[in-house]
């Protein structure tokens, strides 16, 4: 089933002006896939995902999320609910000075009973594994634990889709990686997951990469389709995955590996099968 | 310009009267044009570290020896010691304050004694360093510029004393791979012509092309310090694995369970591709 | 690390912490009232002698009490020498051109400094033993009445809320700045007012920045989570008031009925 379903969208911060941060964009996405929206800072990759959940409202062209047109004002309250989003900078998210009331801030929003506030915080905690945190005062945390304590005041309105609009950037490897695992256990449960990324390596694991350049979609395909193509790569001014790097390497070299290996295991098998043979 | 840290202690009380020990006698000594890494976990001291070398905190014991002098010594020229040493803090666009982008590279030099057409000029080298147009920049607002653009303005800033030494804490924080290795070399380059340079960064890759030796502290000490090929090899030991590898030491481990033993010196990615290129060419081909 | 201006909360389970917030800060009007009323020597040990009770029950160390006043003792110091030197009583000592030394005048200085000291501690004492989402829930309450005039209650509640968490980042933001302009020559401590002014424009200016992108980017945030006013929302709990809650509005207004029958 499809639940992200655009065509033609185009924006422009400048009304009347000729430039344009999104320009003829496609984009179609199904029911619990793992989509990387890739490129480079100002390639339109921020603008269109603000469109998903109508933050951004939209100038032209037609976008559907969950059969919810996004044009539908009266509407605009369940899509947020349904489309949740967690940002970059993990300290201006917080509404609160403890954790539990911070979570609790988004099911207020939708008028939930008191009596079950308690309960999907506790389960949020639970999904995000950060248990036992409820009275800390967010600007306590670390990044890591700060983008997943976001994320639990997300996951508490038990969303259908989750975008990560570069939720990783501003967090040191230890808490990249924090984040990294809940979004693929959520990806595991069943949720549609878009995470907006400049780190190709995150990409690696998607079903589907958008790879964006100057407000356009360049290209739409399987992670071994995107990242292993070194001239679409280059144009959309990233780089390739370190394995990538070095099958073309060594190719230049004469050692030609049987394929372009993506994941760190498969370079490894391609480099003892070739050593075998020698 | 050579620093020598001796015995350097930081502790500081908490408003909940809790007392840190941010740093723990920490000694060690960099020399004229060196180019050091500093790297741990969040919270192990480093950016008190580059504080304290950069004069910005005052120790709570210990000793800091720029050149051979004091720095904390009563009578020391702390104006000189602002235009000597740079130090570029994280996410440094967040200081842009002034109207213009030439007004604001040229606030560093505001007690340099420098006559208005000489400050002139450095900001305008400072600018073109950091590859700007000066004519088209000069006059821009800081803030109408992209998030990449305002911090090369931020550290153009900084450029614009000619500090022998630099220091860095994060600087490639929140840049994308393209302006991260733009600025990598560029840092190289500055190191080339005479620069001291000292950078504290969580990514080991850039720690790896870039700096020629490394310090780790861990909880405020430091736990290792020596070549940066040679400390990278010996964290890989340490604390369970946690401070992470290199790409590159990742796939040599791999490719060791493979039955594929390559140096455990390989430590970038040239270097991996170098031995790489040894093993399978057969020995003598391609 | 800095401190907050009033005593930050410290966790605990102190009567005091127990009471709830919005007793508290109608204990605060009433006991600052009674130590404004004290004007005898009596009247000021009535005054020491709650606030020292209060700060024994509250299991906080003495010094987190007196925590913001060691920071205005300067301000103080100002006070007390305008009034002693400048006051011209009935029992002047000394005086000389503009200057008038009178006990009137000394006791007065003296007067002021002591009834600043002691609401300010009793702030403090608020502050560190109520959290922060607890003040802004009483206030929210407390201020309820003005929504017959017109005041957006609800929202303003919001804004306070969320301004108050921000409060410590902004801090350390400032923090930041200031040492990252220092680096590059701003002159904060200088002696030279001048100079100490020309540094302020390259601190504030980027925290004012700072502010609007974090509201920003907030509200962007806030509005991802549903938020549309403040007022199509669960309701917070409200809690009756225990025996406790009625005990302490109970003594406090007794105290400063005693302090006004021995201003008599």
């Amino acid at each position: 089933m499809i639940v992200v379903d655009g065509k033609d969208i185009c924006f422009s911060y400048d009304l009347g002006g000729t430039s344009f941060a999104l320009q003829a964009v496609d984009i179609k996405i199904d029911q619990g896939e793992f989509v990387a929206i890739l490129g480079c800072n100002g390639s339109g990759k921020s603008t269109l995902v603000k469109h998903l959940n109508a933050l951004i409202q939209l100038q032209d062209g037609e976008l559907s999320v969950a059969q919810i047109d996004v044009r539908n004002e009266k509407d605009l309250w369940l899509l947020r609910r349904i489309c949740g989003m967690v940002f970059q900078n993990p300290d201006n998210q917080f509404v609160s000075s403890t954790v539990d009331e911070d979570i609790a801030f988004g099911l207020e929003n939708y008028e939930t009973p008191r009596h079950e506030i308690r309960d999907k915080v506790k389960s949020a905690l639970e999904l995000v594994e950060m248990s036992g945190y409820e009275k800390r005062a967010p600007n306590t945390l670390s990044g890591g634990q700060k983008q997943r304590i976001a994320l639990a005041g997300v996951l508490a309105l038990d969303p259908e889709i989750i975008i990560f609009d570069e939720a990783t950037a501003m967090l040191d490897p230890g808490g990249r990686q924090e984040v990294i695992n809940i979004l693929h256990k959520l990806h595991g449960v069943g949720k549609t997951i878009i995470a907006i990324t400049h780190y190709v390596e995150e990409a690696v694991t998607a079903d589907k990469i958008i790879l964006m350049n100057q407000g356009r979609v360049l290209s739409c395909g399987t992670p071994q389709d995107i990242l292993t193509n070194l001239e679409l790569m280059n144009e959309a001014g990233m780089r390739p995955p370190m394995t990538v790097r070095l099958f073309y390497d060594l190719q230049q070299s004469g050692v030609h590996l049987r394929r372009c290996p993506l994941t760190e295991e498969e370079l490894v098998e391609e480099i003892c099968q070739l050593r075998s043979k020698i | 310009m050579s620093i020598t840290i001796e015995n350097l202690s930081y502790s500081y009380v908490q408003p909940s009267g809790e007392k840190v020990d941010a740093l723990k006698n920490v000694s060690y000594s960099i020399e004229d044009g060196d180019f050091v890494g500093i790297m741990g976990h969040t919270g192990c001291g480093k950016t008190t570290l580059i504080q304290l070398m950069a004069g910005l905190l005052s120790p709570t014991s210990g000793h800091i020896y720029l050149n051979g002098e004091d720095i904390n010594a009563k009578g020391y020229d702390r104006t000189s010691l602002r235009q000597t040493v740079g130090v570029v803090f994280q996410y440094p666009e967040y200081q842009l304050f002034a109207t213009t982008v030439e007004k604001d590279v040229a606030f560093g030099l505001k007690y340099s004694g420098l006559n208005r057409q000489d400050v002139s000029a450095r900001v305008q080298w400072a600018l073109e360093t950091m590859g700007f147009d000066f004519e088209k920049v000069r006059s821009q607002s800081p803030l109408a510029l992209s998030g990449g653009e305002k911090r090369r303005v931020a550290i153009a800033g900084v450029l614009a004393t000619k500090p022998k030494i630099l220091f860095f804490d994060e600087p490639i924080a929140g840049l994308d791979p393209y302006c991260r290795q733009r600025f990598l070399q560029f840092v190289t380059q500055m190191n080339q012509s005479g620069t001291t340079i000292i950078m504290v960064s969580h990514n080991m890759e850039a720690l790896g092309e870039c700096t020629k030796r490394l310090l780790v502290l861990e909880n405020g000490k430091l736990i290792d310090a020596g070549a940066t090929s040679e400390v990278f090899v010996r964290v890989k030991h340490m604390s369970n694995g946690g401070f992470g590898q290199t790409e590159a030491q990742k796939i040599v481990e791999l490719l060791s369970a493979g039955n594929l033993q390559l140096s455990s010196a390989i430590v970038t990615y040239d270097d991996l591709l170098s031995a790489l290129r040894q093993e399978l060419t057969g020995g003598g081909m391609g | 690390m800095r401190t907050l201006p009033t005593g930050q909360y410290i966790q605990g389970d102190s009567i005091l912490h127990k009471l709830e917030a919005r007793v508290k800060i109608l204990c605060l009007f009433i006991l600052s009232a009674a130590v404004i009323g004290a004007s005898s020597i009596v009247g000021y040990a009535l005054a020491l002698g709650t606030i020292s009770a209060l700060i024994l029950l509250s299991r906080l160390p003495i010094s987190c009490a007196f925590a913001s006043v060691r920071r205005i003792s300067l301000f103080l110091l100002v006070i007390l020498m305008m009034n002693a030197l400048f006051f011209a009583g009935e029992n002047t000592m000394a005086s000389w051109w503009i200057f008038h030394i009178s006990r009137e005048g000394i006791k007065q200085g003296f007067s002021v400094v002591i009834n600043v000291i002691l609401i300010l501690i009793l702030g403090n004492l608020l502050t560190m033993t109520t959290s922060p989402t607890q003040v802004t829930t009483a206030l929210e309450s407390l201020i309820k009445p003005l929504k017959l005039i017109g005041v957006p209650t609800e929202d303003v509640a919001m804004i306070i809320s969320v301004a108050i968490q921000f409060i410590p980042t902004l801090i350390e933001e400032t923090e930041s700045i200031k040492k990252a302009q220092i680096a590059r020559g701003a002159r904060f401590e200088s002696k030279r007012l001048a100079e100490r002014a020309a540094s302020f424009i390259p601190l504030v200016v980027p925290i004012f920045i700072s502010a609007f992108r974090r509201a920003d980017e907030l509200s962007l945030a806030m509005e991802a989570r549903g938020y549309r006013n403040a007022k199509n929302r669960t309701r917070r709990k409200k809690e009756p008031l225990a025996l406790d809650d009625y005990t302490a509005l109970t003594v406090c207004a007794l105290i400063c009925l005693l302090q006004f029958m021995l201003l008599r």
